[in-house]
């Protein structure tokens, strides 16, 4: 399979674009339709929307003008998450022209709710995303809930995953939240558990690239189907293209656009 | 004209903007249009091969599909669509398909190096031996140097190879990412969702 590199883009706000520090948004680069426009144009792999404004939020929303840009804009795979929290506003997402949806708030709260979701639009449009965190001098990751944030002692993040996956998630995203926003390379750390916990479906990784070298250390891995990225796209140099070619040189099998 | 099915859910809005950026004619397909041979069925779909096969069942367009068909029209699938077009999936055991192509679809086989489902970009792999039709993926379909979009966990198994039209590569070896029978045509991947390089097939496959 060829790596993939998938920006995200935090809206908050509308369509307002954000880019966040520690699962907090903190600083506004953009709208998203200019967003939309620069990723497509640099030939990114897929998109991931989190919409921070409906995130935990009972009631589910998909803004018609967000709905709007997508159509108009996005020829490549795109992904929602924000607040879904039943087959329905699942099947809204499809509808709408999303590829994907993630999952985070149900699964806490519900695991059975992705079931049914992955039974009306398949597992394969269905993820979940676990941020994740450390307590300190534990070297345990486990899930962290950003409701209350707080950490899910209850919840070791290597069980979550599992979880997932036998609930019948397609993907899973796992998500650095003290490395989010930082720029200080993603988790390394997790690769040797992750490379031995034998997990049938695509595990993506997100929180803390800053370099080239950041993504295709983990891309090494046989586990890690992609990185999801946000501020590297928007503080460095740093392109798609770029990234891939590094990969490319690294070994790394990448796409072709 | 193209006749687009619109599942209750489905990748109908990728269509759409291929359809209307390329200036084709389209229309929403219902089972009272008077079709004509000269028109083409686009068949998108997410989901699971039984809600797919219970929508055209109860809405009657699998009827005005194989009626289409059998009176010289041309029909597209793409993803669910495509497996559709087959006999049977096990994904929905018991579950008849429009049996277009014979064969079936089965679960993408369990590999180690090969997650499931299948993610992301891949390379497309064409048969040694093109056949002389018009739905082959030849050089002029622009396949060959790009990567397309795959998002399925269920495969095509044509009984004859010969349906496969593009294949992807799996460590228990080729796979379909293609069909064709006639003036049936299938896509695993998604070329709406492939970026300019799925739209230059798109191009290819619906001039």
């Amino acid at each position: 399979m060829k790596k993939r590199i998938i920006p995200s883009i935090l809206l908050r706000g509308g369509t307002n674009v954000s880019l966040s520090q520690q699962f907090t948004p903190w600083r506004t680069v953009g709208a998203l339709a200019q967003q939309l426009r620069l990723h497509v144009r640099r030939n990114c792999d897929e998109l991931l929307i989190i919409n921070t404004d409906f995130a935990g939020s009972p009631q589910f929303c998909c803004p018609q003008r967000l709905l709007s840009l997508v159509r108009q804009e996005v020829d490549i795979p795109i992904a929602y998450a924000g607040g879904i929290s039943s087959a329905t506003d699942a099947a809204t997402c499809i509808n709408a022209g999303f590829d994907k949806v993630y999952l985070t708030s149900i699964f806490l709260d519900e695991v059975s709710a992705v079931s049914a979701i992955a039974s009306l639009i398949g597992s394969q449009s269905t993820g979940v995303c676990l941020p994740y965190r450390r307590c300190r001098n534990d070297t345990v990751p486990y899930v962290w809930d950003y409701r209350a944030a707080a950490i899910r002692r209850d919840l070791p993040l290597f069980d979550a995953l599992h979880t997932a996956a036998a609930g019948g998630a397609g993907e899973v995203l796992l998500y650095d939240v003290d490395r989010d926003g930082t720029l200080q390379g993603l988790d390394i750390d997790l690769l040797p558990e992750l490379e031995g916990c034998r997990i049938a479906i695509p595990v993506l990784m997100a929180g803390g690239a800053g370099t080239a070298s950041d993504v295709s250390a983990v891309l090494r891995s046989t586990i890690v189907q992609g990185v999801v990225a946000g501020s590297i796209f928007a503080l460095t140099q740093e392109t798609p293209a770029t990234i891939r070619r590094h990969c490319e040189n690294a070994g790394i099998e990448m796409r072709r656009p | 004209m193209i006749r687009v099915v619109n599942f209750p859910f489905c990748n109908f809005y990728s269509l759409e903007r291929y359809l209307r950026i390329r200036s084709h004619d389209f229309q929403v397909c219902s089972p009272s249009d008077q079709l004509t041979s000269n028109d083409t069925i686009l068949l998108p779909g997410v989901g699971t091969f039984s809600q797919g096969m219970d929508y055209l069942s109860a809405t009657g367009l699998s009827k005005m599909i194989l009626a289409h068909v059998s009176a010289g029209g041309r029909v597209v699938g793409i993803c669910l669509g495509m497996q559709m077009l087959l006999e049977a999936s096990s994904e929905s055991p018991g579950v008849n398909g429009l049996g277009l192509i014979p064969g079936a679809c089965e679960r993408i086989p369990a590999s180690a190096s090969f997650s499931v489902p299948h993610i992301g970009w891949n390379a497309l792999v064409l048969p040694a031996v093109l056949h002389n039709s018009v739905q082959q993926l030849g050089p002029s379909s622009g396949v060959s140097n790009c990567d397309f979009y795959f998002v399925h966990s269920f495969v095509a198994r044509p009984v004859s190879s010969d349906a496969i039209t593009a294949a992807f590569q799996h460590p228990s070896g080729l796979l379909a990412a293609a069909v064709a029978k006639e003036n049936v045509i299938g896509f695993q991947f998604h070329p709406e969702k492939s970026g300019s390089a799925g739209y230059t097939l798109l191009d290819h496959v619906l001039s």
